[in-house]
């Protein structure tokens, strides 16, 4: 297509076109003579198809029948919504372009880029200029790879490789609860701190909470997994409940506790 | 959608109408049309077979037309068209091309 139309704005970097018509290439068809004149040059019909092999004959730089093979392919026609198979004749040009090309087996699987160039006369069947060929696994061959041990192990790596990467809350401060219980144990008791007695009810739970620590910052204050720190005898059970009697609440650690 | 595997076959082709009308396959539709032309095959150094003539090919376009460009694929038009394809030979013997064009442009 073209375009024509006044530049209003001839100055400008920007050029704004007025078009007063979107008009095809090579133009306006009511002048046949000058639409003619104006048509691009003859070209082949380019096609790009995947078929199978399925015979052949000619000779590469040999005789006047060039290398062929029949191609079929299977499309989907949608016009009958169907399917449709089809053959089409493949020509290699003589020359040293295919020399070094080996011979297609039959049945391969082959993608092509090509030209029509003719109907062949045995069978009439599009006959096609080849430009380039593209091999394609027979479905049939396509089977499942086996798991083996290194592609097994190498999405292990992969899967570990995010499963043991840092937590962004625990694993750092459960490794300073360990160390704080380990120490705890070597030092006297002047030494352990409340919060050392907070981190051991929490490995013996196995829950992974927060160091309460004076520089703690409020988001650690409001975080809900210290509720799984209440030993169990704390929480009302099914029978203290049916018996009606109140369970006897531990007291809370205080800073008295350790002053006196 | 069809379970069987199907190929991919794409022509490009430019060429002039011959002759155009709605599409019988798609009966009711205002922008289905079918464009008949005969395909126009240059004669190229490099590709001649003994086995392989070179003459004009039939070849039915089918394509929807974008609204409000209907009228204009006229006979005579340089179009260009291109689409799923596929060769059948009809009872006379002739072998025959069938273009489901994606878009037909002139």
């Amino acid at each position: 297509m073209k375009l024509t139309g006044e530049i209003p704005f001839p100055k400008c970097h920007t050029c704004f076109l007025a078009a007063e018509g979107l008009l095809s290439h090579p133009g306006d068809d009511s002048d046949p003579h000058a639409y003619n004149m104006h048509c691009p040059e003859a070209a082949l019909p380019s096609v790009s198809l995947l078929g199978v092999v399925r015979g052949g004959g000619g000779q590469l730089n040999t005789g006047s029948t060039l290398l062929h093979y029949d191609l079929e392919t299977t499309v989907y026609d949608i016009s009958s919504k169907s399917s449709v198979t089809f053959t089409v004749c493949i020509y290699f040009r003589n020359g040293k372009r295919w020399t070094n090309f080996p011979s297609l087996a039959m049945q391969s699987r082959i993608f092509i880029d090509g030209r029509i160039f003719g109907i062949t006369t045995t069978t009439p069947r599009l006959a096609i200029g080849v430009d380039d060929v593209y091999f394609i696994p027979n479905l049939a061959s396509i089977t499942t790879p086996p798991v083996t041990p290194t592609s097994s192990a190498g999405k292990q790596t992969q899967a570990d490789r995010w499963n043991t990467r840092a937590n962004p809350l625990t694993p750092m401060k459960r490794s300073r609860m360990l160390m704080s219980v380990s120490d705890s144990q070597g030092l006297g008791e002047g030494h352990q701190t409340p919060q050392t007695s907070l981190t051991s009810a929490t490995i013996s739970s196995d829950v992974h909470v927060p160091i309460q620590s004076e520089h703690s910052n409020e988001a650690f204050g409001r975080d809900t997994t210290v509720e799984h720190l209440t030993p169990p005898e704390d929480k009302f059970s099914a029978d203290t409940i049916l018996s009606g009697s109140q369970p006897q609440r531990r007291r809370k650690f205080s800073k008295s506790n350790l002053t006196s | 959608m069809p379970s069987q595997v199907y190929s991919p076959a794409i022509l490009h082709l430019r060429d002039f109408i011959n002759s155009v009308g709605p599409d019988p396959s798609r009966p009711g539709q205002g922008l289905a049309l079918q464009i008949e032309a005969s395909l126009h095959l240059p004669f190229q150094t490099d590709l001649y077979s003994d086995d392989v003539e070179l003459t004009g090919l039939p070849t039915t376009v089918h394509f929807f037309a974008s609204p409000g460009n209907s009228q204009s694929y006229d006979p005579n038009k340089f179009i260009y068209a291109w689409g799923s394809f596929l060769t059948f030979v009809d009872p006379e013997g002739s072998l025959r091309l069938i273009l489901n064009a994606h878009e037909v442009d002139w």
